[in-house]
């Protein structure tokens, strides 16, 4: 019995989209898989039909051990008996229900004392306190989240499910419950599949991504992998990350960040979402400028020494790898290449702004 | 105004509507959400009354409750008197006749709930039949309000399918509408035309309520329903 949930979900709709996804991910502990792709890319319906709120058309899902559902054995087993939590885009709460009720729903057979107990250790553990008798309506966006996931939580589902959790918030909301969330997610765990079409938030709450578009798979395998080494040019469109380097933050002053990444100290502009220090930077190749003197002054913040190792020619860019102590890809016209005489081995300077410089949390 | 008509006339609305919400939640409930392909024909089924004369309806229910019929012999054994002609047979002929009146309302009503919420409470363990009566149900209020209005309404105002079923029996089966036929009959103008009135401002309040409803439901009951807070979102 492997510790892993299968998913192989074909399904068809009439004078519809095919979606064919098909992945696998551990379940023995609390490992978050993203499914990511633009609308329209079926991660909903792959979401759904884990659930068993749809009918597959073809395929199975086994959860460690358990089958879900099988087209050919003709099994399928209804929501209400696979344990699943799943939070909705809109989070659905119950309009006509209290915080606790809502919270309390799927709870009936347990025993009253065991509901109220789990219900007061939830709202404590979603800072919702205070707010358990007020509905729905009575509630800003990221607390109704917050409801939503103590709602799904309260039966101990063995899996997570949440459809673009954070889409229905504006962009400060979201970027703070981005870090809540990536916080319960690791405490609680419990496996979870998440959808979203935001790398950042991919790459900030994914332990792995599967990319989909055109109701297919596209790739699968860890966040830095499928954003900086996209096997298929679909993926490469829709990410487009040419640079995505692991560091530390080591200092926060005056609205930037300071972050170590191998022996450079990188300058950037601090994110909102700012109670980390593991974090990735990414940046993209248009935003890197190179030159061959040593910079004295000027506003960039960044100015990296290095190699230049490989030349690419890569469309209207040519694609320039450099090393400043990590791998840095610069995109710079054929002409600037030319003026410059950079080759292979040329020492360079690599320039980049603090604000051309995107903080996400890992 | 003779107040035996009036009382008849609201018993058998009443027990009327009671009836119907009891078949018409479930009958409802299979419209909605069933994905058969011949639910089309049911829903033609449930419709008819609307577009077949009264006269016509009243004609069948008097024939196949009859003794003419195996059915109408059947109820008479069992029960050990003839359907057509008492207040039982004129409820049976009531609740068809008034059938779409609630059906149609309660088959509003539960489309009307957001299907995520059922779902939702699905994935949190809760049976359909549950999910029902905790979140289909308490969503659907004005649905269910509408549909025993209604066919409490329609059923006061019915005439044609009283008189083919009922007869004309004081305490038994005279209803207010037909009091109104026999007033004007006997040249009663002035009786008649109270009666008349009554029966005008009746429906007017009816269909007062039923659009109120339907439009604001906060706004008639805040204490029932609670008070719909505005703008209080903080962090």
């Amino acid at each position: 019995m492997a510790a892993e949930l299968v998913a192989e979900v074909e399904k068809a709709y009439l004078n519809g989209p095919l979606i064919r996804a098909k992945f696998s991910m551990p379940v023995d502990h609390g490992h978050v898989a993203v499914l990511f792709g633009l609308s329209g890319s079926g991660k909903t319906t792959v979401l759904r039909c884990l659930a068993g709120l749809e009918h597959l058309t073809r395929g199975r899902i086994v959860f460690h051990g358990d089958v879900w559902a099988d087209v050919e054995r003709g099994i399928m087993v209804p929501p209400q008996q696979r344990a699943v939590g799943f939070v909705f885009q809109d989070y659905a709460l119950f309009p006509h229900l209290t915080v606790e009720e809502n919270i309390a729903y799927g709870m009936s057979s347990r025993s009253r004392a065991e509901r109220r107990q789990r219900v007061a250790s939830l709202l404590e553990q979603m800072q919702l306190t205070g707010l358990e008798h007020r509905k729905p309506q009575a509630l800003s966006g990221g607390q109704q989240q917050r409801v939503a996931l103590a709602r799904a939580l309260a039966r101990n589902p063995r899996l997570l499910l949440l459809d673009e959790p954070l889409s229905a918030l504006d962009l400060p909301t979201r970027l703070r419950l981005r870090g809540e969330l990536r916080a319960l997610l690791h405490d609680i765990g419990i496996p979870a599949i998440l959808i979203t079409h935001d790398w950042s938030e991919a790459l900030s709450l994914g332990d792995s991504v599967v990319v989909m578009a055109q109701g297919g798979v596209l790739q699968t395998g860890s966040p830095q992998e499928v954003f900086t080494r996209p096997t298929h040019p679909d993926v490469a469109s829709l990410v487009g990350v040419d640079n995505l380097v692991p560091g530390e933050i080591v200092r926060r002053e005056a609205g930037l960040v300071y972050v170590q990444v191998g022996t450079q100290t990188i300058v950037a502009v601090d994110s909102p979402d700012n109670e980390f220090t593991a974090c990735y930077i990414s940046i993209r190749g248009e935003n890197v400028a190179l030159d061959r003197e040593p910079i004295a002054a000027g506003s960039a913040r960044n100015h990296l020494a290095g190699r230049v190792v490989e030349i690419q020619p890569s469309g209207q860019l040519d694609r320039v790898v450099v090393d400043v102590g990590f791998r840095l890809v610069a995109l710079v016209t054929p002409l600037a290449i030319k003026e410059l005489e950079l080759v292979e081995g040329s020492a360079i300077t690599a320039t980049i702004k603090a604000a051309a410089i995107h903080v996400i949390p890992r | 105004m003779n107040w035996t008509t009036v009382m008849t006339t609201l018993k058998l609305a009443s027990v009327t509507a009671s009836i119907l919400l009891l078949i018409g939640i479930p009958v409802a409930y299979w419209l909605t959400f069933s994905q058969r392909r011949w639910k089309f024909l049911v829903e033609s089924v449930v419709a008819l009354p609307l577009v077949l004369p009264p006269t016509v309806l009243g004609y069948y229910v008097l024939v196949g409750l009859g003794s003419q019929s195996w059915l109408g012999r059947f109820i008479e054994q069992v029960i050990g008197h003839r359907l057509p002609f008492t207040f039982e047979g004129l409820v049976i002929a009531s609740c068809l006749y008034s059938f779409p009146f609630a059906v149609q309302p309660l088959t509003v009503g539960f489309s009307a709930v957001n299907p995520r919420l059922i779902e939702a409470s699905w994935t949190l363990g809760v049976s359909k039949l549950g999910t029902f009566f905790r979140v289909i149900l308490p969503q659907s209020l004005p649905g269910v309000l509408t549909a025993v209005v209604l066919s409490f309404a329609h059923t006061v105002g019915e005439f044609g399918v009283v008189l083919m079923v009922g007869g004309n029996i004081e305490g038994v089966t005279r209803t207010i509408s037909i009091e109104i036929y026999d007033e004007v009959q006997a040249f009663n103008f002035d009786v008649a035309g109270e009666t008349a009135l009554m029966l005008l401002i009746f429906s007017f309040a009816v269909l007062s309520v039923v659009y109120a409803v339907n439009r604001n439901v906060w706004a008639l009951w805040p204490e029932v329903f609670g008070k719909r807070p505005r703008g209080s979102h903080g962090g």
